[in-house]
């Protein structure tokens, strides 16, 4: 199993590494997250065995019980699902990133219960930026107001913004809404907001998201395989 | 008003190349094969390179015009906010009614999204 994980890990990191040169990013400049939502904690060691030290989490539930059983392997844990109120206060406490800050609600939770020991919690906010009825995520037109607000709160820091675009045919198809992401995460930074951070992309297009800055792709199926 | 608050601290924007190259998608399978797939689809399209003068961007939501509805009464304004903004909604739930209110009025003389953002995240930090 350990062996099939590597050589799919290799596959996507070589991927990554092709577009960044395609693309004339820097090498690195796309960091590789792990999606191991409904993966066993067995799948997630042979993932870290392999090399691959950041994990995305979808269910806050789920990665507990996947860190009680990691906790001797040193990872970087990123929770990229919905966030009920009530669900805050284990992600402020276990996890080092959070993608999908959608309510400046949330952001305030997180910050109070971020504990003093840890460092500012790294979020994003998502972005819902083809404005489709049935996606989490703020309108790109509100994004300013929230992301001002957000970066204010002091247990967290903004690092930039996460969508999850309309499924796209082909890479042409799919680079618009990337290429809306970007433009949007520029006027922030250019009205003051210091964001290093694109999280777009997953196995079917990090392509194109690379192409357009991505500094996170979050990929699952091309690493696992399909979800169980 | 700028739909963002400038910040004091300078920002280096961060540059991407003009240099645009399409390509077309790598297909995955489910099976053992996919690996096989993606290696080949790669050294084909590292082959296959297309070169092109860099595209327009695409438009993104206009924030001048992106508007509410005029003429709301309150009840639909508050559905077509939870709707159109849903983020800025969240916050506007937690506001009293006399700020309600004043987002409300700031939506008759002004339907622009981002002025009721603004307004309500405006409203949301001015705690009494």
């Amino acid at each position: 199993m350990t062996t099939d994980f590597a050589d799919r890990l290799r596959a996507v990191r070589d991927r990554i590494h092709v577009a960044e040169q395609r693309f004339q990013r820097p090498p690195g400049a796309a960091r590789l997250l792990a999606v191991s939502k409904t993966q066993s904690a067995a799948a997630v060691a042979a993932m870290a065995a392999a090399g691959q030290t950041c994990f995305g989490e979808n269910y806050v539930q789920e990665a507990l019980d996947k860190m009680a059983e990691l906790t001797a392997l040193t990872l970087e844990w990123h929770f990229i699902g919905p966030i009920q109120t009530n669900k805050t206060r284990p992600i402020a406490e276990r996890f080092a990133w959070v993608h999908s800050v959608d309510r400046l609600k949330i952001a305030e939770r997180l910050s109070a219960q971020r504990p003093a020991s840890l460092p500012p919690l790294n979020v994003c906010l998502q972005v819902n930026i083809d404005q489709e009825p049935t996606k989490h995520g703020l309108n790109p037109t509100e994004v300013g107001v929230i992301a001002v607000a957000v970066a204010a709160l002091p247990r967290l820091r903004l690092r930039g913004l996460m969508a999850i675009p309309a499924p796209a045919a082909d890479f042409a198809m799919q680079r618009p809404a990337f290429a809306r992401l970007r433009v949007l995460r520029e006027q922030l930074t250019a009205a003051g907001l210091a964001l290093d951070t694109l999280s777009m992309g997953m196995s079917d297009d990090l392509e194109a998201a690379i192409a357009e800055g991505a500094t996170l792709v979050r990929v699952g199926t091309a690493l696992f395989g399909p979800r169980r | 008003m700028s739909p963002l608050h400038p910040l004091s601290a300078p920002v280096a924007r961060g540059g991407l190349s003009g240099l645009l190259l399409l390509v077309a998608p790598l297909v995955l399978g489910a099976d053992d094969n996919y690996l096989r797939e993606i290696e080949d689809e790669a050294r084909r399209q590292a082959a296959t390179l297309i070169t092109s003068p860099p595209t327009a961007l695409p438009p993104l939501p206009d924030t001048g015009t992106d508007r509410l509805e005029t003429g709301l009464d309150l009840a639909a304004f508050e559905q077509a906010l939870r709707r159109k903004l849903p983020g800025t909604y969240t916050s506007y739930q937690q506001l009293n009614t006399k700020r309600k209110q004043e987002v409300y009025q700031a939506y008759q003389n002004n339907s622009q999204l981002t002025n009721i953002s603004e307004r309500v995240i405006q409203l949301l930090g001015n705690k009494p």
